[in-house]
């Protein structure tokens, strides 16, 4: 990660330089980074149409003779609160084959343990397992215990506030059994309590823009997906050709994504089989895990960018992506504050004519584009919801700077000071 | 609450207009503002996949030529400003139209849907003694396992209108069914909808005798309702049911 930093500061006084002593004129810089600018929207936007299209074509429906045997994990560490609403839903999943549904139970000190005993002595298919401590604490920890006690033909993960429709599963079995070098396939996750107030009411929003674009768009034009954390089915033989889950990685799944994609599979989009997952309820919570994810996320970045092959075949598409959102948009996005504060002291005034006005005004519109799509596609179409996809720019989307640098300060604390960066767990709401 | 969110998208949809006929009408011939009309009616007309793709699709290409234009022309601040605000103007007035059309059609489709459920659930139909065409085959079900248990015999009575004039169904399907239910055992056989032009009537434990009795029964009573061309009009059948099979249709009356 110190690297990149360093690049990025070197970068940086190379381009001041170049521009005092006029090798790079302003106004060339200017318009390259609107180019740069504007193949990210027309990309996103690109990716946008493609979800549409691939989100409500009709899919056929897939009946295999023999559905092959599949464990379900859920990890959980104190999920008391919700564990038994998940439990309700696992039970009732409609699967014509064998199937064990596994809560690893991670140290939990509240009453998780009593539920998942109760449901474990009831049902056959409900195991109530007990994850011996060990570090680093995590997600990843728990799911490879859990890979090593149990032994179905696939594995699907379940986070424990979650409560798949019945047909959820069936359907990922049946797409990933559909294609013969898929890795298993990834489904789709709605919000549970959208309606509990306005940021859970954003962050559903932004979970369907996420289905329709990074998933959907992206599934129907590259032919590759990215595993969502729950709601995802993967083949047991092609983890273990991996090794596991990384044991270090918080966003396990984009990472074990990338591994995935390495190999030369690919993960199927199934928009059809529905999860619904709690979503944070305050902003505390909220800043909680999306600190975490971009934690995650940045660990991934300093791999593509320091582990060779990340630039290879499909991986291009992921490895892009993430070099895109967290180094080259963030960078520009925050020139682009230093270049309006410089410019409101009076201190910066550039004479260029160049429609910046107008350029903004785009991204909005193809933002608000795409939360609107989203909504389309998914018919969620309500007053409150526009009202909100109007003003998420403005509020939810602000946000991303503030987090990037709240994670990236303690990535780098964690880094200097040798640290494994732990596993916050995400607080559910009754 | 729809309501409420249709009447909020009209009257933005209404200013929107009034706001760009005002903003246009000094640039350009009012004709050509009339195209903002043309928008609602593609709407309710398309699919609504088409209809929002293209909007998606007018949405960004417009927006990306006026930015091409900016460059072009380069636009000061202001000549900008005047251009998102007509640009954002134009969106405000294809989105309130195109959600009008779609909550209009989603409401249309939620009625038909609920209409249909209610007739499912409806046990009678309305005005009239008649049990529903789900009620009766379900009590009809229960009613011959029962017969073919006991070793009784009975019939269904279907009694047909479709060659009446099509003025007098509605009316003749209410007078037939009235007759029929008055004129059978009401604890004991029971009277349904078969269709929208044929009721039907299960008698239970009863011989071709008892049948004739009830037929006549009904027949006395219709030709007091009708003229002898209108009672020729109505058709006639009967299906054995119970524990010895009659030669008849099993998938319905052959009127």
């Amino acid at each position: 990660m110190r690297k990149v930093l360093i690049s990025m500061v070197f970068a940086s006084i190379v381009i001041f330089i170049a521009v005092f002593y006029d090798l790079i004129t302003m106004k060339n810089l200017l318009l390259f980074t609107t180019v740069l600018f504007l193949i990210l929207m027309l990309y996103y936007t690109l990716l946008t149409i493609a979800g549409l299209y691939y989100r409500t074509k009709e899919h056929k429906s897939i009946s295999l003779e023999k559905y092959p045997s599949v464990d379900i994990l859920i990890p959980a560490h104190n999920e008391g609160v919700v564990l038994k609403e998940t439990l309700d839903a696992m039970v009732k999943l409609h699967y014509p084959g064998e199937l064990n549904i596994y809560v690893l139970n991670d140290n939990s000190k509240d009453d998780t343990s009593e539920i998942a005993g109760e449901y474990d002595e009831i049902y056959h298919r409900v195991h109530h397992i007990l994850v011996p401590p060990g570090e680093p604490k995590g997600k990843s920890r728990v799911l490879n215990y859990g890979l090593q006690i149990s032994h179905g033909e696939y594995f699907c993960v379940y986070d424990a506030d979650n409560q798949p429709e019945e047909e959820a599963l069936v359907q990922l079995v049946e797409m990933a059994h559909s294609y013969t070098n898929a890795a298993g396939a990834v489904g789709y996750v709605r919000t549970l309590n959208e309606r509990k107030n306005f940021l859970t009411r954003m962050i559903s929003i932004e979970f369907q823009v996420f289905q329709l674009l990074m998933q959907a768009g992206r599934w129907h034009l590259f032919r590759t997906g990215s595993l969502t954390g729950t709601n995802m089915l993967v083949k047991r033989k092609v983890i273990q050709e991996l090794g596991g889950y990384d044991p270090y990685a918080i966003a396990e799944d984009a990472e074990l994504t990338l591994r995935i994609t390495q190999q030369g599979f690919f993960l199927p989009i199934v928009p059809q089989s529905v999860t619904w997952e709690q979503e944070p309820e305050t902003i505390q919570v909220y800043i909680k895990q999306r600190t975490r994810w971009l934690q995650g996320n940045l660990y991934i970045v300093e791999k593509t960018l320091t582990v060779p092959g990340y630039f290879k075949g499909k991986m291009m598409v992921h490895s892009i992506h993430q070099l895109m959102v967290y180094v080259v948009f963030w960078f520009f996005l925050v020139l682009s504050y230093v270049w309006f504060v410089l410019g409101v002291f009076d201190l910066l005034y550039i004479s260029y004519t160049i429609p910046l006005m107008f350029i903004w005004y785009v991204s909005y519109i193809i933002y608000t584009t795409q939360l609107m799509s989203a909504q389309a596609a998914e018919n969620s179409f309500t007053p409150r919801n526009i009202f909100t996809s109007f003003i998420m720019y403005f509020t939810y989307a602000q946000l991303f700077s503030y987090l990037f640098v709240r994670s990236l300060v303690f990535y780098i604390k964690a880094k200097k000071k040798q640290q494994v960066i732990g596993w916050d767990k995400t607080t559910r709401f009754k | 609450m729809v309501r409420r969110s249709i009447s909020i998208a009209f009257v933005l949809w209404v200013f929107s207009f009034l706001f760009l006929y005002n903003s246009l009408n000094s640039v350009t011939d009012p004709v050509w503002i009339l195209i903002f009309l043309v928008p609602p009616i593609l709407f309710l007309v398309m699919s609504e996949k088409t209809t929002f793709l293209l909007f998606i699709a007018f949405t960004v290409i417009s927006s990306l030529i006026i930015l091409g234009m900016a460059f072009v022309l380069k636009w000061n601040s202001y000549t900008q400003l005047e251009w998102v605000m007509l640009h954002a103007l134009v969106l405000v007035n294809l989105w309130s139209v195109y959600v009008l059309a779609k909550w209009s059609s989603s409401l249309s489709r939620d009625n038909k849907q609920l209409q249909n459920r209610v007739i499912e659930l409806e046990e009678y139909i309305a005005d009239t003694k008649l049990l529903s065409k789900r009620e009766f085959e379900k009590q009809k079900e229960i009613i011959v396992t029962s017969m073919d248990r006991k070793k009784e015999k009975g019939f269904l009575l279907y009694i047909g209108i479709e060659k009446l004039p099509r003025r007098v169904k509605q009316t003749s399907f209410v007078k037939v069914s009235n007759v029929i239910y008055e004129s059978v055992r009401k604890h004991f056989d029971i009277v349904g909808k078969y269709d929208d032009q044929v009721i039907v009537c299960l008698l239970q434990n009863t011989d071709e005798d008892g049948l004739a009795i009830v037929k006549n029964r009904i027949i006395s009573r219709l030709k007091i309702i009708y003229t002898p061309e209108a009672f020729d009009k109505l058709q006639w059948n009967t299906e054995g049911i119970g524990y010895i099979d009659f030669p008849a249709s099993k998938e319905g009356p052959q009127i």
